[in-house]
């Protein structure tokens, strides 16, 4: 089983290697367009490339990170707050909407005028979409929730706090870890397109756009695949935390 | 009949020195939205239901689909108001609990059967070893036929519904309830396993000595299980009868087809289906 398992996890990526080299021997595509899969991780054996790459994925992470924490924080308070006082909510929910719907990329702009070319722009924007998101599961997943336990709790003789702290938060955990899940991805997205849009000597996405400008494609390529790995490796982590914590989810 | 106050003399000393447990005259009404005009009509559901709850009869409470039992165990265990009527309780500070019908949905998920028998003893700050030894001596008492000790550190969903049903009701009885209220327990359960239900909580009444109020929707249950079959009408509900079972106990599993089982089993249908279509049995 473990050997068939295997075979199922590498086919795919080795049928798109394979294809991939035999466009490039075919010669249609000109090769500084399109290297060959085998320069492409030539690349990582290069010292230099390999230690400069791996700034770039060091930096492009913790920014994202950054943002992801920013916004996993305050989306888990507010969204509580506004899944709890429902009229509270229906105040909000049309601004919420509305910069939920607005595609984050947009916002750039706004905020490097507000908050400079620095780091700070980047990650409170990484911040600020994440926190929409964890708000907007967050809250669902206290206004849905099941009245059943709390009740059941109440008779038991908790106190209100008791019931929120003891009940209310386990009961909400996945909703939050969906909403956590979605915003991981989300602040990976945003880290690199800030990256390639804002002025950043470093970062994964600012090595892909030089790269592409300078016509380095074996560079730009294995930054990519980097860019990948890193989304990958997350989102798997995260997967697993929630998994583990939220053992009874879906039982 | 609907005079239940006259329990037999053997008992009658006892229920009065725990004092009366009285459910006096409830009535309540709900505001609903007209399916058809959207106005709000008032739909009464309770209409003055009087019975008592005595200490060492096992009270099953019997009624037609949609009586509004629910609402009233939730004004008995004090979660709703009534319009009107009140509950007379011997001593004020009565602990009441109430085990509510889906299981599933009231258990915690993420906590072990252990932790979540222990849960109210948890509330009021008794110790991890103190509060788990008292659900292990719970457990060891009335669920031993239900539950080994290999699945105490299991998780709800690891479980069968009877072992879950037995979780809800442990975690109910770790703090010595006065009064235990129970909404059709074991609807969702298989028949075998609706059988030693039946016995565990049968034991554990016996053994514990609470008073029960227990809703079903199983004449077959009512009889076998109750002392007191207290029947209910249609919508708005009130009292149609009260039906004394004077099967001895403990009960055994054969008085089910004893003659008086029997007919015990059709005064309450032929009382239950001449308020439902208005007539007698369809076989006299």
């Amino acid at each position: 089983m473990a050997v068939v398992r295997l075979f199922r996890n590498i086919f795919g990526p080795l049928l798109v290697l394979v294809l991939w080299q035999l466009v490039c021997m075919s010669g249609l595509i000109n090769p500084l367009l399109l290297p060959t899969p085998i320069t492409v991780f030539a690349v990582y054996l290069d010292i230099n490339s390999l230690q400069s790459l791996s700034e770039d994925v060091l930096l492009t992470f913790v920014r994202a990170m950054a943002g992801f924490l920013i916004g996993a924080v305050t989306g888990v308070m507010l969204g509580i707050l506004l899944g709890w006082f429902r009229s509270i909510y229906l105040l909000f929910e049309f601004l919420i909407e509305f910069f939920r719907s607005l595609p984050a990329a947009a916002l750039l702009p706004p905020f490097m005028l507000a908050f400079g070319i620095g780091n700070t722009s980047k990650v409170l924007l990484v911040g600020f979409s994440c926190a929409l998101v964890v708000i907007v599961h967050t809250a669902a997943g206290v206004r849905n929730r099941n009245p059943t336990r709390a009740m059941t709790a109440q008779i038991l003789g908790a106190t209100r706090f008791q019931i929120f702290h003891k009940v209310i938060l386990p009961e909400v955990l996945p909703a939050v870890a969906t909403g956590l899940r979605i915003s991981i991805s989300l602040a990976l997205i945003i880290t690199v397109v800030a990256e390639m849009l804002i002025s950043t000597d470093r970062g994964l996405g600012r090595t892909i756009l030089d790269m592409q400008l300078l016509f380095k494609t074996p560079e730009m390529y294995a930054a990519i695949i980097l860019a990948g790995a890193l989304g990958y490796a997350v989102n798997k982590l995260i997967s697993l935390v929630s998994e583990r914590i939220i053992h009874w989810e879906g039982k | 009949m609907t005079n239940n106050e006259a329990p037999t003399a053997a008992t009658q000393g006892d229920t009065k020195a725990d004092g009366t447990f009285r459910v006096q005259g409830i009535s309540k009404s709900f505001l609903l939205k007209d399916s058809k005009t959207g106005e709000p009509v008032k739909r009464q559901v309770l209409k003055e239901i009087t019975f008592d709850i005595p200490r060492d009869k096992f009270v099953v409470l019997f009624g037609p689909n949609a009586s509004g039992k629910t609402t009233l165990l939730k004004i008995i265990a004090g979660l709703e108001a009534p319009d009107s009527g009140i509950i007379e309780k011997p001593r004020p500070d009565m602990r009441i609990d109430l085990i509510f019908q889906n299981y599933r949905d009231s258990l915690f998920p993420w906590k072990d059967v252990l932790q979540n028998i222990a849960f109210p003893l948890e509330l009021s700050g008794v110790s991890k070893k103190e509060r788990n030894d008292a659900a292990r001596s719970l457990l060891a008492e009335i669920g031993s036929d239900v539950l080994s000790e290999n699945d105490y550190k299991k998780y709800p969903y690891e479980l069968s519904g009877g072992q879950q049903q037995l979780i809800a009701f442990s975690r109910a009885l770790i703090v010595r309830p006065d009064l235990l209220l129970l909404d059709e327990s074991f609807a969702a359960l298989d028949h075998d396993t609706r059988y030693l239900m039946q016995d565990v909580l049968i034991k554990a009444w016996e053994e514990l000595k609470f008073r029960v109020l227990f809703i079903s929707h199983s004449v077959w249950e009512a009889v076998y299980m109750a002392d007191v079959v207290v029947l209910l009408s249609k919508r708005p509900a009130n009292v149609l009868d009260v039906v004394e079972v004077p099967l001895e106990r403990p009960r055994k599993r054969e008085v089910e087809y004893s003659k008086d089982f029997f007919e015990l089993r059709s005064e309450i249908l032929r009382v239950f289906e001449s308020e439902l279509y208005g007539r007698g049995p369809i076989i006299s």
